[in-house]
């Protein structure tokens, strides 16, 4: 497998204001590679779920510090996609495959969609999970053949 | 490059509150949009809120949520709210959702006699 031709670390506390921060970065790096608009707005409703489960739920009932309540994006750059990984060191999820579920809430004003919005928008989704020790979630969008054939420069640039 | 946070503009047209977005819609703002719904329909003493979503440039489910939960919270007083003109966008997310069936989405903002009567907004 090729190696990136770019990355990014973006580490910042969980915090609600970040999630936009941390689309913004996405969108910005994945600019490198010839998305069309469509697909980067998909990416960033994908982050923007990913990073809002580590916010609301990553640290809920644990008893780590609130300065200490981290997360991390990971940007990685291939020439035919691009790799975000959103990662906490909170209490992890017990039951990944039901976390996935829709619906999968019962907090008012919250519709449980997270996980099927990073499945409906991103080309592949990844759940790695340690009760006690955090998650990583990782997502892939590819380019699309037609993407790629109008613009491959881009991604050789690396 | 810079996180904007969301604005909103409220106005009464004498029947219902009309609250005009502007920005991205996320866990961060979506609480401003329900504090602002909740103020502005104790202040004029109704539950109908129109929310014109044609300046919202981004969405994900935190949104959805809160559009969902202020809809639900309005018609238990026997109100609704409805949406005003979401863009091509956030419209797909709310056809995603399924929002586009349980809400009422307008193309256009209601005309007649009550349109008349539209305060300035920008509080």
């Amino acid at each position: 497998m090729a190696a990136e031709t770019n990355r990014f670390i973006l580490d910042m506390p969980a915090l609600p204001e970040n999630v936009g921060l941390a689309r913004l970065v996405v969108a910005g790096f994945a600019a490198q590679l010839p998305f069309s608009v469509s697909d980067v707005e998909e990416l960033k409703v994908a982050v923007s779920e990913a990073v809002t489960n580590v916010v609301l739920h990553a640290y809920a009932g644990t008893e780590v510090a609130p300065e200490e309540r981290l997360l991390q994006v990971h940007g990685l750059l291939y020439p035919d996609r691009i790799e975000v990984e959103v990662v906490d060191w909170g209490r992890g999820i017990e039951d990944v495959e039901r976390a996935r579920e829709p619906a999968f809430t019962t907090a008012p004003d919250r519709m449980g969609l997270g996980f099927a919005f990073m499945e409906s928008f991103a080309d592949g989704v990844e759940v790695e999970s340690r009760l006690g020790q955090g998650t990583r979630v990782r997502l892939v969008k590819r380019l699309q053949a037609q993407d790629a054939s109008t613009a491959g420069v881009a991604g050789s640039a690396g | 490059m810079f996180v904007t946070p969301m604005e909103i503009r409220e106005s009464f047209d004498g029947r219902q509150v009309i609250l005009r977005l502007e920005g991205e819609m996320d866990l961060h703002t979506a609480p401003l949009f329900r504090d602002r719904l909740e103020a502005a329909v104790a202040r004029y003493g109704v539950t109908r809120v129109l929310a014109d979503l044609s300046q919202v440039s981004f969405i994900d489910s935190s949104g959805l949520g809160a559009l969902l939960g202020r809809h639900r919270a309005l018609r238990e007083r026997g109100g609704a709210l409805r949406l005003l003109a979401p863009g091509g966008r956030v419209r797909s997310i709310l056809e995603l959702a399924g929002l586009t069936r349980a809400l009422e989405v307008l193309e256009a903002p209601p005309v007649g006699p009550g349109r008349d009567g539209v305060q300035a907004g920008g509080r």
